[in-house]
């Protein structure tokens, strides 16, 4: 039997709890949820000052909102057309469900996800996390499931996804526990590293307690000569965690650290006892899927292969984990690295029902996503001087969702549904603190701008650049290109090396962001293919060192390493390549980018973070960047072309020409509302004035992609 | 979302920022006291700063502290400067010539032997974390001092700048990816005349004022002063300055005609039309074999520029204005491997400072006889950090908050390094 080493099976096997064996319990409604978090809102405003109320947003508006809130992208004019068509009373709630089972939900979410969990295509394995990430939003892999995952996982970088959390901080103890800390518990302990929290509870020796599950774990290189063949996360014997810490164990003896939660779990149930209701429901979920299993006849092969049919592939649970266990202690290559056991206890302890702060974080940070500010605030900082601004909804929202299962995407809908999500801003003439005291009670919203990814996607939508609009050979140009050789250059000892003037021939520094001259490259979206990414990767690595032949091998790890022989020496030539393209725009989503996007791209520019440091967060604040960017960009600009093949073209030119509808239409695709009176009246003059009607409807698209009311959500 | 203390180039605190900040208390200190507490003021010396940035870890033996005689000395000879005493590397003929202007610093202690983490402390004066980005010295000028015109104050060329971590986005660098490029973002794209270009902007400001006060709040009224700022760069003069190629071709030969050499003239032409910190970045100075002829390539390209920049400056009077500051990750070893190459060495390695209130034609500490660790006068890393900032009249001590209302130094523990400006 053919054994492929480090299978990833993670749209594993067809799970379908049949009639034939009884289901888990009905899972808690969303729309019964959010009337009850809205009614525990209502009573804890009641108790304090009465704040401005904002209606909720009309229709469009809301359409608008919860588009770019469930799929980052504005609504098409098919789009409105349906949603308006749909019955007035529940297509709100009709709505979100729709959009929530689009593709694009797991898009827009894995960024959340890529964010929060700090993914970086970059990093070892990085291409295959963020399609785990991605996969893992897709078939709505419960939180607790995901989380244990990521904390327990042991393997091989990229052939083993889930390493790709660990690996992103290297594997450091002391950072780690500063990550899984303030990642899954909201919590920011890093401070106790050196010193007891100045602000909070956390001492030293509790995160020296925490450290201790990391202990042992280690980022283990796997070379060949200087080739690093496979980078892998791996459990040593002994732990690095030492009482008491280096600058304080002068003259006393350092003992191992003994791994213990500093979290302490609630006792008992709640008041709706969510922790019952979530055993029942864990237990039958996992003994529906056993029996679905069992009734298919599932082979070895299926289990480490995945399944060769089928076209339901959700297996959040991945109930076959123990399984495959199995199956890999036949691993040839298996002593590279050892399951953790301290690991898997820290999963366990972290995501356990009655550790409160896990199920609170990730509904905080959710609430904030969608509402524009958190119970806490910043979301990832919970703290005694910090106080929650309503305990109880926070509260009853966070058992709802143990209760679920850790139902992802059962929290976003839920509170999308909610009164507090569909308020309106109020108006820019009351006092600011007026203001804010309203959106402190959720009685009113901020706007919030467009994530990046967002913006960047709903500019191409409303410009319908995703497919061609010009027809082929109508953008020629002539595009110029420097490119950087390496050329391999034996040297004469007995003439004098001088370089020629006009030669370039030091390479630039590396890891910096390749801008082309006079290019637009920084507004690129390349999309990954996700699954490609998660493909079992090593054969192919192993095929390409084969295609090498030696010398280039030793070549390369010479340039790796830099020990050139003698008298050899590398330089790099600067080529210029003039090329004729047919520059006919299409852009694909933002949202499927290796993430983050290099320094100074789009993304980049309207706050995407690196993904670095633990304290960085998205950076929604305007700068001139950005506004050279919207105004001069390649996007925008090619987004505001009419082009012969998009609806808007016949409205505008040709004997059916109707100037008004045009001017809606517009509208409609990009603020998602018709133009009122006065701007039809002067859009109407815009058209009239430009040398051609098409050349002055572009130009009033694009001021609407420009617009504040573009980019700051309704 | 930041809360900082203060914006950089002032788009305003967003509104939960300043919401943070002005709720925040840290020990019992209201925190906007304890920041005008800090931000007493201090004499300038200097109003700009040019920093050399060459990635890779460029060999001091080789540059700025030779050490004739001795076996780690390698191929390159040192040679006699305009100041007597002072002897620097072979590489740099013409750079000798302006000795009178130049202190270098040839007793730093790095702590650091690996790029990533030694890059990130030479350029922010921290030591990395996984917790908090640091700002790096570009951006904390900035921070303090605005534009002196039109032109963004901060500038990186040829690759990117350290990031501005907790001090914003109005902190970052522009980039400019190579010198005399057009920056494409700054005219309206290909196919749109001014004529239309304006027009649109008239549109879309009609646009922005009926939206008005449906769209309250810091971010929305931050926009409009970006708008603003963006359309008075596009249309300002200063922004001739990038067209390097517009300067003399025997201006262009003297800094050589290498994208370096273009850098430098660039350099000094923003900081001539009021840019405040200009990063000129270059890489390939990690010699980890043949390490001389590398470093003899490194020198032809970088000495005619270097020598135009400071003699161009003093002789237009804007060098005792203008701090310029070449600096590296680390040295390379003393030793000379089987590649005659050198390796990492954070030990002990060299700086040069010209310019800005710095007093030349001296040398501050020694290293020792190989060139191994410093002999007298260590500097630390952040003391380099704490002296620009001591040139620019910055506090190098203030204190901002970050996103979680942490008081951070501007620098870390640094002291200006006296002797540069007695």
């Amino acid at each position: 039997m053919k054994v492929r080493l480090f299978s990833m099976t993670l749209a594993a096997l067809a799970v379908t709890a049949t009639s034939a064996f009884a289901g888990p319990p009905a899972p808690p409604d969303p729309v019964a949820t959010a009337r009850s978090i809205d009614k525990l809102i209502a009573d804890e405003n009641a108790a304090g000052a009465k704040t401005r109320e904002a209606p909720a947003v009309d229709d469009l508006a809301f359409l608008r909102r919860v588009s770019l809130d469930m799929n980052a992208r504005i609504p098409t004019d098919a789009e409105i057309k349906k949603f308006v068509s749909m019955p007035a009373a529940d297509r709100r709630s009709k709505y979100i469900e729709d959009l929530m089972a689009r593709e694009q939900f797991a898009d827009r979410w894995a960024i959340f996800y890529g964010d929060m969990l700090r993914v970086r295509y970059g990093a070892d394995g990085g291409p295959a996390f963020q399609a785990f990430i991605h996969e893992a939003v897709r078939v709505n892999m419960p939180y607790d499931v995901l989380t244990r995952k990521l904390l327990s996982a042991s393997g091989r970088a990229g052939s083993t996804p889930t390493t790709g959390f660990i690996l992103a901080d290297d594997a450091d103890p002391y950072a780690l526990t500063g990550v899984v800390s303030q990642v899954f518990m909201g919590v920011r302990i890093s401070c106790a590293q050196c010193h007891d929290h100045p602000f909070d509870v956390w001492t030293r020796e509790q995160f020296y307690d925490l450290a201790a599950f990391f202990g042992r774990t280690q980022r283990v290189e796997h070379r060949v000569k200087m080739q690093i063949l496979g980078i892998f996360l791996n459990e040593r014997a002994d732990t690095m965690i030492m009482w008491p810490p280096e600058d304080k164990a002068k003259g006393k003896t350092r003992a191992a650290v003994k791994a213990s939660f500093p979290f302490k779990p609630t006792e008992g149930d709640g008041p709706n006892k969510h922790i019952a209701r979530f055993k029942e429901r864990r237990d039958a979920e996992i003994a529906a899927a056993k029996a679905a299993v069992a009734a298919k006849g599932t082979n070895v092969d299926d289990l480490i292969d995945g399944p060769k049919t089928g076209t339901n592939t959700k297996d959040p649970l991945n109930v076959f984990e123990e399984a495959k266990a199995g199956i890999k202690a036949i691993d040839l290559e298996g002593d590279l690295y050892k399951a953790s056991e301290l690991r898997r206890m820290l999963g366990e302890a972290v995501t356990d029902p009655r550790n409160r702060f896990y199920a609170k974080s990730m509904v905080n940070r959710v609430w904030a996503e969608l509402i524009g500010r958190g119970f806490v605030n910043p979301v990832d900082d919970f703290r005694q001087d910090n106080p929650v601004a309503h305990p109880k909804a926070l509260d009853y929202l966070a058992d709802e969702f143990v209760a679920s299962g850790y139902d992802f995407r059962f929290l976003v809908a839920s509170i999308a549904r909610t009164t507090a999500y569909q308020r309106g801003h109020l108006s820019g003439d009351l006092p600011a603190l007026e203001r804010l005291a309203a959106e402190k009670a959720f009685t009113a919203t901020a706007p919030r701008r467009m994530g990046s990814e967002a913006l960047f996607d709903s500019i191409v939508q409303a410009g319908h650049l995703f497919t061609p609009k010009h027809r082929p050979g109508e953008n020629m140009i002539t595009v110029v290109n420097y490119t950087q050789v390496a050329v391999a250059v034996k040297e004469d000892p007995t003439k004098p090396v001088k370089p020629k003037l006009g030669g370039d021939k030091m390479p630039a520094m590396p890891a910096m962001p390749k801008m082309v001259a006079g290019s637009y490259d920084l507004e690129k979206g390349i999309e990954v293919d996700f699954k490609n990414a998660l493909k079992n990767r090593d054969a192919l690595e192993l095929e390409k060192m084969n295609a090498k032949s030696a010398e280039e091998l030793e070549a390369e790890s010479m340039m790796k390493s830099g020990n050139m022989p003698a008298g050899t020496r590398i330089r790099y030539i600067t080529k210029e390549v003039k090329t004729l393209v047919d520059d006919n725009p299409r852009f694909t989503s933002a949202m499927r980018m290796a993430s983050p996007a290099p320094t100074g791209h789009f993304l980049r520019v309207f706050g995407q973070t690196d993904r670095g440091a633990l304290d960085e967060r998205r950076d929604h604040s305007p700068s001139m960047r950005q506004a050279l960017m919207m105004l001069n960009g390649k996007l925008t600009n090619e987004a505001a072309r009419v082009g012969p093949l998009e609806p808007v073209f016949a409205l505008i030119v040709g004997p059916k020409a109707d100037v008004d509808a045009a001017i809606k239409l517009v509208y409609r695709e990009a603020l998602t509302r018709e133009p009122n009176v006065d701007e039809l009246s002067d859009a109407r003059a815009i058209i009239k004035e430009a040398p051609k009607p098409e050349d002055g409807l572009a130009d009033l698209r694009w001021a609407l992609f420009n617009s504040n009311e573009f980019r700051f959500i309704p | 979302m930041r809360s900082v203390s203060k914006a950089c180039s002032g788009y305003h605190l967003s509104r939960r920022a300043f919401v943070g900040a002005s709720a925040g208390t840290f020990l019992g200190m209201n925190v906007n006291t304890l920041i005008a507490r800090a931000g007493e003021d201090r004499k300038a010396t200097a109003d700009h700063v040019i920093l050399f940035w060459n990635g890779g870890g460029m060999s001091h033996i080789d540059t700025w502290d030779p050490k004739p005689g001795r076996d780690v000395q390698g191929d390159l000879d040192p040679i006699k400067t305009s100041v007597a005493g002072i002897e620097i590397s072979e590489i740099f003929p013409l750079v000798a010539k302006q000795m009178k202007h130049i202190a270098l610093i040839r007793s730093i202690a790095g702590q650091n032997g690996d790029h990533g983490r030694a890059t990130y402390q030479l350029q922010t004066s921290y030591a990395q974390s996984a917790n908090l980005q640091h700002p790096g010295i570009g951006s904390v000028v900035v921070s303090e001092k605005k534009s002196l015109g039109d032109l963004p104050a901060y500038v990186t060329v040829g690759g990117g700048a350290p990031k501005a971590g907790y001090l914003g986005q109005t902190c970052e660098a522009y980039f400019v990816g190579r010198p005399g490029e057009k920056d494409p973002y700054l005219a309206f794209p290909a196919g749109i005349t001014d004529v239309r270009g304006n027009k649109r902007l008239d549109i879309l400001q009609k646009m922005n004022q009926k939206t008005g006060a449906a769209l309250p709040g810091e971010e929305v009224t931050g926009a409009q002063t970006a708008l603003t700022d963006a359309v008075k760069l596009m249309r300002s003069p200063a922004l001739e300055a990038f067209e390097v190629r517009k300067e003399k071709p025997e201006v262009l030969e003297k800094y050589g005609d290498t994208e370096f050499g273009r850098s430098t003239l660039l350099a000094r032409r923003l900081v001539e039309k009021g840019v405040r910190f200009v990063q000129v970045n270059r890489g390939g100075f990690d010699v980890h074999s043949n390490a001389f002829p590398a470093m003899k390539d490194h020198g032809d390209v970088m000495d005619p520029a270097l020598a135009s920049l400071i003699s161009d400056l003093a002789e237009s009077g804007l060098l005792k204005r203008t701090m310029i500051v070449m600096l590296s990750e680390f040295g390379r070893t003393p030793k000379i491997n089987m590649t005659a190459g050198r390796d990492h060495h954070p030990g002990v390695f060299s700086c040069m400072f010209a310019g800005g209130g710095v007093k030349g034609g001296q040398v501050i500490g020694t290293s020792d006889a190989d060139a191994m660790s410093p002999k007298d006068r260590p500097v630390k890393v952040s003391h380099l950090h704490a002296s620009i900032c001591h040139a620019l009249g910055i506090d190098p001590n203030k204190e901002v908050m970050t996103p979680l209302q942490r008081p951070m130094k501007l620098v870390d523990n640094g002291k200006p390094v006296d002797e540069l400006f007695s």
